[in-house]
């Protein structure tokens, strides 16, 4: 039984320390402000405040247009969505978030495993739109 | 005493710069542009307020902006006027709280808290340039960095209108002074010769400017364009300025380089070209250590190892822990970029031809003063149009067959060969390769760098251009050169690679040439970092002409890459050509304005030229009864005429050539010269100052109306059949000569416009 609970204990602490390398990014909100959708990722550790841009990639389109704000070592940075545009997006396409461009033929799933730069949100739904 | 003791100082450190050169036993052949001048320098600081200016509407930019920056200058400016540069930094936190360093991306700043002062960050860039005569700005433009990736231009409109609101600024108080500076600065700005750096966004910033100040009919003459590890987000192409784009190799912000663009889109897109590019590579620089401010321990708040945003520390190139990493230290950063960025400044600004080798790549040997060795630092160069004879472009498919000349391209038993380089009309270069990885690469709807890609595994293999026969006499030409590096996803890892440049003349004589005795740039890529490194950066490769001995070089038929110094490898290259031609690219041309009285007669030296040449200036005024004074050797010389007749002033300028050669041309005026002064009161300019127009009363309408500003260069030609003549809106503040040219004569009036 110790054993297994040490076993346990020694994977959680393992699984911890590599998830550290990566920032935990995930969707905070999305909402519709005016003719944009503000699409908000929250972070784990403060975005890059850089001379790159942070790519939202959804499906084949990509959106640079971003505030971006930290608080107590997180991050949050909301992409500025034109609301047509996001009309436009179908269902059900991954949502990648990078930092800097990608060449268009990436494989991005691919890539999200390989870089630190490369994020998994998830996929693709209009009803995450808050009304 | 104090110049006695900077004299002392500059001269302790050029010893100390020699003697280093000399304890690494290089030789060091080329003068170090890096070693501090030998005047002492001051700096002083604008700052108008946090939003003092409202941008624009050019500047696509919805808030107001800070208007604050420093200048570096020669303590002493008793003389004058002096080049100007200006900075512009990229983006990075704006403010930062003093109690726990904390940073924020706000502006204005919150209650409590500072400003980060990026634009100090460049501090040691410009004393240097200032201890050689430089008048140095660098501007803040934080308000931009706060919100610019909300818009759709990144801010790049508000950088360009930003420099051109403080070069506006600096042209106040060059002609009329004002507050802070109140008269220090007039007459001390030389604003027809301006070079420009902007880092990071700053670079696409400035590049932005460039083409800005063009639109407005160039008020200012920005006369060199350096970016410093920019984005080119919006592959804007700057032609007829020479342009330095520096790259570091372990940027780990901006990581796929892409300032390279700058150099590559610009080479062939216009005819008309005549400005040289220059990419430098520093192997071991990052993108934050050339901004003092960004980095780690030398500013309280923001600093960052920027190879540290997500890549590996253990790196064996670019990580900093990583045992024996090949990272540069941040002075040894700091003191590369001195070196290089005054050689290019005092190359096409301060026009000292002497550093030419640094960046035309016939000097290999990194100046002392950029503690560099030459494994660590790496150029290219693309020459004027008029300096280049260019053998193959690699710039379509069809170069594959048929090269730039109309010569055959032929090879033998290679592997592979392909031109690739993206846009509508090639395949994008190894598809599958990240962006980080090829920064030359274009997508498959804009260019990227057209190249030619070889694989080998035979020393009997090679890739050869033919040269049509009015193209085979080389003796014009000085050097051959082409760019390349090793196609590191073809040649086995570590391995670096080599080949032999062959010529053949008519009768089948050949020379050779192993190209790695003439450069240390065919290396395999260092860096393990995944979907980073190693990255394929093209450096140009030059080999003396000269060296080529044994055949007959009025006749040389074919150029033939020898693949028999390796066994197997693979490389890339590109921009394959003649360079150097023996009697440079170089123009004699004046312009004159005539005083307002006695027949002085002050001419204006606009020769022009490229940093290829030593050049020596002849006058001769058409004025033989004045005996000695009938000639002069000054630049920019006036001659006083005994009496109103016409004369035929003359300019012979001489170039002298690093290889003895002695090159001419000479320019007389077109027409006889008049300097018939009439009388000042039948013709009247008013009013002065003037804003939007001026009157010219008691001409005819045959008269002519010249304007002129303070370098002589003409900004409106106007025939007076009406008496009120519009003023160009693109005239910036300052005084200028008004001449009216009548059949009898000139009028000269000093006008003083004001915006």
């Amino acid at each position: 039984m110790k054993k297994i609970i040490l076993l346990t204990l020694s994977l959680i602490i393992t699984f911890y320390l590599i998830a550290q390398e990566k920032a935990q990014t995930k969707i905070s909100s999305v909402i519709q402000k005016g003719e944009t959708i503000r699409y908000s990722l929250s972070s784990s550790q403060p975005f890059i405040v850089g001379n790159n841009r942070y790519i939202l990639h959804i499906g084949d389109r990509g959106f640079s247009q971003y505030e971006q704000s930290k608080s107590k070592g997180t991050g949050l940075i909301t992409f500025l969505i034109p609301v047509t545009d996001f009309n436009d997006l179908p269902d059900g396409k991954s949502v990648f978030l990078t930092y800097g461009s990608v060449s268009e033929d990436a494989d991005l799933e691919s890539l999200a495993n390989k870089s630190t730069r490369c994020w998994f949100i998830g996929k693709f739904e209009k009803d995450i739109l808050t009304k | 005493m104090t110049n006695k003791k900077n004299i002392l100082e500059y001269l302790l450190c050029v010893s100390f710069f020699i003697c280093a050169g000399s304890s690494r036993g290089v030789a060091q052949t080329t003068p170090d542009p890096g070693i501090p001048g030998p005047y002492a320098v001051s700096k002083l600081e604008y700052n108008f307020g946090d939003l003092a200016y409202t941008p624009p509407p050019a500047a696509a930019f919805p808030a107001n902006m800070e208007v604050c920056g420093s200048v570096h200058f020669p303590t002493n400016l008793s003389t004058g006027p002096y080049p100007v540069l200006l900075f512009l930094h990229g983006r990075h936190s704006t403010c930062w709280e003093t109690s726990d360093s904390s940073t924020a991306l706000e502006w204005p700043c919150p209650t409590g808290w500072q400003s980060i002062t990026s634009y100090e960050g460049y501090d040691y860039l410009a004393r240097n340039m200032a201890s050689h005569g430089y008048i140095v700005i660098s501007i803040s433009a934080n308000a931009i960095n706060a919100i610019d990736n909300t818009l759709p231009d990144d801010g790049m409109n508000a950088r360009g209108v930003l420099v051109q609101h403080h070069l506006d600024l600096w042209n106040t108080w060059n002609t009329v002074g004002g507050a802070p500076f109140d008269t220090l600065f007039i007459g001390k700005l030389n604003m027809r010769n301006i070079g420009t750096m902007g880092h990071s966004r700053g670079g696409e910033g400035v590049i932005y400017n460039a083409q800005y100040n063009a639109s407005l009919g160039s008020p200012y003459g920005i006369k060199a364009v350096l970016t410093l590890a920019p984005v080119d987000f919006f592959r804007h192409v700057l032609n007829g300025i020479p342009l330095l784009d520096v790259a570091p190799y372990c940027d780990g912000d901006v990581s796929d380089l892409e300032g390279v663009h700058f150099y590559d889109d610009a080479r062939y897109n216009d005819t008309n070209d005549e400005a040289p590019k220059h990419t430098i590579l520093f192997m071991g620089a990052d993108h934050d250590f050339f901004n003092t401010v960004w980095t780690p321990y030398l500013y309280p708040a923001g600093g960052a190892d920027d190879w540290l945003y997500g890549f590996s520390s253990t790196d064996p190139q670019c990580g900093p822990s990583a045992p024996g990493t090949k990272r540069l230290d941040t002075t040894t950063q700091q003191a590369a970029l001195t070196a290089y960025l005054a050689a290019f400044y005092r190359i096409y600004i301060g026009h000292e031809t002497q550093f030419n080798p640094i960046l035309q790549v016939s000097d290999i040997i990194p100046p002392a003063s950029s503690m560099l060795d030459s494994s660590q630092v790496f150029v290219s160069y693309h020459p004027a149009r008029a300096d280049r004879l260019d053998v193959n472009r690699t710039d379509s498919l069809d170069r594959l067959t048929t090269n730039t000349l109309e010569g055959a391209v032929t090879e033998t038993g290679l592997v592979s060969s392909a031109i690739c380089g993206g846009g509508l009309t090639m395949a994008t270069c190894d598809a599958g390769v990240s962006n980080d990885q090829l920064p030359h690469r274009g997508t498959a709807t804009i260019a990227g760098l057209g190249q030619m890609r070889m694989r080998w595994s035979d020393s009997a293999e090679w890739y050869q251009n033919a040269l049509p026969v009015a193209y085979q006499n080389l003796t014009p030409y000085l050097t051959l050169q082409f760019r390349a590096s090793e196609d590191f996803k073809e040649t086995t890892t570590d391995t670096n690679v080599n080949f032999t440049v062959q010529l053949v003349d008519s009768i089948g004589d050949t020379s050779n040439q192993v190209v790695g005795n003439h450069t240390h740039s065919l290396f395999y890529q260092p860096g393990t970092q995944p979907t980073d490194l190693p990255k394929e950066v093209f450096n140009t490769i030059s080999i003396p002409l000269s060296t080529f001995t044994g055949i007959d070089k009025t006749k040389v038929r074919y150029i033939r890459f020898k693949f028999n110094k390796t066994g197997a490898g693979a490389v890339v290259i590109s921009d394959l050509a003649f360079t150097n031609p023996l009697c440079g690219n170089f123009t004699a041309f004046f312009t004159d304005s005539i005083a307002h009285t006695g027949h002085k007669v002050f001419f204006t030296n606009q020769s022009t030229s490229y940093g290829q040449d030593s050049l020596v200036w002849k006058w001769n005024f058409g004025d033989a009864a004045s005996g000695v004074n009938d000639t002069s050797t000054q630049k920019s010389p006036f001659h006083i005429y005994p009496n109103a007749e016409s004369y035929n002033p003359c300019l012979y300028v001489t170039s002298y050539r690093k290889n003895g050669l002695v090159c001419s041309d000479s320019f007389c005026t077109q027409a006889r010269l008049s300097v018939a002064v009439i009388n000042e009161n039948n013709i009247t300019i008013m009013p002065n100052p003037a804003k939007d127009y001026i009157q010219v009363k008691g001409a005819a309408s045959t008269d002519v109306l010249t304007l002129i500003d303070l370098y002589g260069e003409v900004v409106l030609t106007a025939t007076l059949r009406q008496s009120i003549i519009q003023l160009p809106q693109n005239l910036a503040t300052g005084i200028y000569y008004a001449i009216v040219t009548t059949n009898t004569g000139r009028i000269y009036n000093k006008l003083l416009i004001t915006r």
